[in-house]
């Protein structure tokens, strides 16, 4: 007569086959932080390409994002930032699949400062995408009559970084962790060759454009969102900084990485894995540098609608 | 370039003879040791986690268990030869985070089960009959159990620790491993047990239903 012990040997002893591309890729990984290539120096770059250009400047205000003790914690914390990503990933794989249809927009409504500016009040900016990259852009700036582009090149369509990517190409993007990760990182060093910056410090470059990616993530198939949060929690010298507030006094956990003086933060929701915030800050003393704050974001129909 | 390693035969078979713990006191002056831990280790690390959490989330936390064991080598106890209690407990210890979708995944697979177990009755009374059902009852139970006792039960089970290894991957007692493995082993027979009842009386209406037709 077997035991509850043998009937448990059997159970799922299929699932025990490793993959051989999974093995692959973590003995890379290893290997990579066993001996890891010097960090070479570079100059900071503007966060972002399009968030940044022809931004005007707004107050900074008092810092909108701030540590924030004692929070309901709603069960354990997480250690440390992979483990924070990774619980992030297991939410945007439950998540909804908002794909849009043709003729349809994503519309997202975002509000950043940078300090230096003597205006009140963040800089508004509302931006419509299409399925081909089409759409209208809006900013507002305290005191500013309203800015308005039209996005037809698909020079600047939807916010992917460094290459303008279609909504297309990017939930065509690899859907498989190893391959998002390759795939972001062949960006990152496009993205520095490009500019004629040194390529050794990719993990910061990928660092950045996750979350440049996950900035539209809502957009995404529910398991490329998961696997863009899983590259994150691959990437090297990623701390959790917590629990904290974003521009909106929304509860978010913050994750960053410092490169160059400058931390860069990334701020997401662990209930809903959507991204809140990005900021950026100095690293020694706190310094704003820049922030935006993703407040609301959704499909419509035409480029007048809002969710 | 050839591979270090592949150029001398005894030096592999030297290679081979070490414990682990000499592999990972080698690994603090000559890092590149390390990769020999995961060379032996990795394709049961990352089978215990694919068995628990779905394939690419197993993936991932079998790469990190080695990246955590890399960096935490220096705290390595090398009085113990054998890493893998080691190795368990930093997955055991990631895993712990995905609870929740280690339960949900328990629950699906037990619902599959139970489906095709109800499904194949009529196939006849076979060993995959017999299997399926005790699938679906495993499933239950070990979602059942609590995430302290699943995981001294699995370690038990599936990676083959002893008692003693077990406590020193979780860093509990030995005692606690006894109570947690007793109760845990008590809750999955009760399971067992029961469901080969439900079965007995499926089978005997699966007969009667045979009779009823052959009339």
């Amino acid at each position: 007569m077997s035991t509850e012990i043998d009937h448990l040997r059997a159970f799922r002893s299929d699932d025990a086959a490793p993959d051989p591309d999974a093995r692959a890729a973590a003995r890379a990984l290893l290997l990579e932080r066993i001996a890891p290539t010097a960090p070479l120096r570079r100059a900071p770059r503007p966060r972002s390409r399009i968030l940044v250009g022809g931004l005007g400047l707004a107050a900074a205000a008092a810092a909108a994002i701030a540590l924030v003790a004692g929070l309901d914690s709603g069960g354990v914390q997480p250690a440390t930032a992979a483990e924070a990503l990774r619980e992030a990933a297991d939410v945007a794989a439950q998540g909804p699949d908002v794909a849009l249809q043709p003729g349809q927009y994503w519309y997202v409504r975002s509000e950043s400062r940078q300090p230096g500016g003597d205006r009140g009040g963040p800089e508004v900016r509302e931006d419509w995408f299409s399925l081909t990259g089409q759409g209208r852009w809006v900013v507002r700036r305290p005191g500013e009559p309203e800015e308005e582009h039209s996005i037809a090149d698909g020079a600047l369509s939807y916010s992917f970084f460094p290459q303008p990517l279609t909504y297309e190409q990017v939930r065509a993007l690899p859907a498989d962790v190893n391959g998002l990760y390759d795939a972001i990182e062949r960006a990152g060093m496009a993205w520095a060759s490009g500019n004629g910056l040194p390529v050794a410090d990719r993990t910061h470059e990928m660092f950045t454009i996750v979350g440049d990616w996950l900035r539209a993530a809502p957009a995404l198939p529910p398991a490329r969102r998961a696997a863009l949060y899983r590259v994150a929690a691959r990437l090297p010298d990623v701390e959790l900084l917590g629990k904290v507030r974003d521009g909106r006094a929304r509860e978010g956990i913050a994750v960053a990485q410092t490169d160059d003086g400058l931390r860069r933060e990334l701020v997401f929701d662990p209930d809903t894995a959507q991204l809140l915030m990005q900021r950026t800050v100095r690293a020694g003393s706190g310094e704003l540098v820049y922030e935006s704050t993703y407040v609301e974001s959704g499909v419509v129909d035409s480029t007048t609608a809002r969710p | 370039m050839r591979a270090r390693r592949g150029e001398d035969p005894d030096r592999e078979d030297r290679a081979l003879l070490r414990t682990d713990a000499e592999v990972i006191a080698e690994s603090l002056a000559a890092p590149h040791a390390f990769a020999a831990v995961f060379d032996r280790h990795y394709d049961a690390i990352a089978g215990f986690l694919r068995r628990r959490v779905e394939h690419a989330l197993a993936d991932e936390l079998a790469a990190e268990t080695f990246l955590q064991a890399f960096g935490a080598r220096e705290r390595y106890d090398t009085q113990r030869a054998d890493a893998r209690p080691w190795l368990y407990g930093i997955a055991a210890n990631l895993l712990r985070r995905h609870r929740r979708v280690e339960e949900r995944r328990l629950r699906a697979y037990a619902r599959a089960a139970a489906r095709d177990g109800e499904a194949g009755a009529f196939d006849g009374v076979d060993e995959r009959l017999d299997a399926r059902a005790a699938g679906a009852e495993l499933a239950t139970a070990l979602a059942s159990l609590g995430s302290g006792e699943r995981d001294v039960l699995l370690l038990y089970a599936w990676a083959d620790l002893g008692y003693d290894e077990i406590a020193a991957a979780l860093a509990i007692p030995v005692g606690t491993v006894r109570s947690r493995l007793h109760r845990a082993r008590g809750v999955v027979r009760e399971l067992l047990v029961r469901s080969g009842e439900q079965m007995d009386e499926s089978i005997a209406a699966v007969i009667a239903t045979a009779r009823e037709e052959s009339r």
